[in-house]
């Protein structure tokens, strides 16, 4: 039996679907997940002052304790870093409130935004931050500040199938960042949507997910204007500004979530030639491009899960 | 009344047996006449060769010439000529095409930019 719930969290909301016959397991796993969410929001979030990282980021320069989930995240922000190229890094945090980006989004005026005094926007001289694991400090350079923003949703998402995988079948959606466990019970796999840019309530595909992770990484929703210039939240660490691609909407999917999440953005910040490229050079991810003059790339993996059994009813 | 007058006897200068003679062998011979026409043309037709018209050649919707040639390991389609897909969430949907309503599943969910 199909199991459903919603709350919010992390500025997104979150959808928890799970697959178990005894009705009383949904709002149980419903509100466990809504508690590590909150835990993990103190631990992760920018906007809260106390939070952890926001703790971190105050000790720029000196090392910094930390506690096992934050070493995680960071671990996994350090990892997909290296593997993108260093096109998808969590210390662009500067740069993303020099774009205007200072605020819980909820929060964020659309067209009037404070600008900052500096002229530039600010690209640190070194993104490598030092992690020791052995005992869980970590360094952050002078001057570099950090957000985890994407790499903590996608993180939390893995986490929660993670401890619940033994028990039943899981699905949580984390703001479009999509973990699920495996199959349904009956051994089908999740019907997801991707949805149409600027038509939240159209999809442009269905895929079958069986496991792993789905992610988009878009242009289209997080945006505000600044001094008469449009701006986004992801922020091309080359030039610390908001990334011009033509690339409206990135989907990827992959053996993870963080993994599907990291490619997903490392496309759109790419651009197109790039991002085809790259993403054929990884060999195992399904993907698909919509650009902003409605044109789709995807490549064969996309397509062998599309679910194309649905063709004949959505005329 | 005078019964003596002689009466007066109307002349048959066709009997009614040969009237009704007539008017059955007129039928007769229309329809059989008929019959005739239609069973000669029969036979001329079946003798003719049957010559239908070609089957309309099936034309490719994507000519494979017209992809990128930078990105050979995808496929690319111009957006009009993919369906819009209406998310279904509820499970009952009639065709104008189909008057039976088929059981559809919507998406469980959907990915998108994180709202």
């Amino acid at each position: 039996m199909i199991q459903k719930g919603n709350f919010r969290a992390m500025g997104s909301t979150i959808t928890v679907i799970l697959d178990s016959d005894k009705p009383s397991d949904g709002p149980v796993v419903i509100r466990q997940i809504r508690h590590w969410f909150d835990e993990w929001e103190d631990m992760f979030s920018r906007f809260r002052p106390d939070s952890e990282l926001n703790r971190l980021n105050r000790s720029s320069g000196s090392p910094f304790r930390t506690s096992a989930e934050l070493m995680d995240v960071l671990i996994l922000a350090h990892t997909m870093r290296e593997w993108t190229d260093g096109l998808v890094t969590p210390t662009v945090l500067d740069a993303l409130k020099f774009s205007g980006y200072n605020v819980d989004f909820t929060h964020l005026a659309t067209d009037a935004i404070h600008s900052w005094l500096n002229s530039s926007p600010p690209v640190p001289e070194s993104l490598d931050f030092e992690l020791d694991t052995s005992t869980n400090e970590v360094t952050l350079p002078r001057g570099v500040h950090l957000d985890l923003g994407g790499f903590a949703k996608g993180w939390c998402a893995h986490q929660a199938i993670k401890r619940l995988r033994s028990s039943f079948p899981v699905l949580v959606n984390a703001g479009g960042d999509i973990a699920c466990s495996g199959s349904q019970m009956n051994g089908d796999g999740w019907l997801v949507g991707i949805e149409k840019p600027y038509s939240p309530q159209e999809y442009t595909s269905l895929i079958h997910l069986t496991g792993g992770g789905l992610a988009t990484s878009s242009t289209e929703y997080r945006r505000w204007m600044k001094e008469g210039t449009l701006q986004h939240h992801l922020i091309d660490p080359r030039t610390g500004l908001p990334a011009v691609t033509r690339i409206i909407s990135a989907s990827v999917a992959a053996s993870s979530v963080m993994q599907a999440e990291a490619a997903a953005k490392a496309a759109l910040i790419a651009g197109s030639t790039q991002a085809v490229r790259w993403l054929d050079e990884q060999k195992d991810l399904a993907y698909l491009l919509q650009m902003d003059d409605g044109t789709l790339i995807t490549n064969p993996i996309f397509e062998s899960l599309q679910a194309r059994n649905h063709d004949s009813i959505l005329l | 009344m005078d019964v003596n007058k002689p009466i007066k006897k109307r002349k048959s200068f066709v009997p009614k047996a040969t009237r009704f003679f007539l008017v059955l062998s007129s039928i007769a011979g229309t329809v059989g006449i008929w019959n005739l026409i239609s069973s000669q043309e029969l036979a001329e037709a079946s003798t003719n060769d049957l010559t239908l018209p070609p089957i309309p050649t099936i034309v490719p919707l994507i000519d494979d010439s017209q992809q990128s040639e930078g990105i050979s390991q995808s496929a690319v389609q111009p957006l009009p000529t993919l369906r819009a897909v209406t998310p279904m969430p509820q499970t009952g949907y009639s065709s104008p095409m189909n008057s039976a309503p088929v059981t559809i599943p919507g998406p469980i969910t959907s990915s998108g930019p994180s709202r």
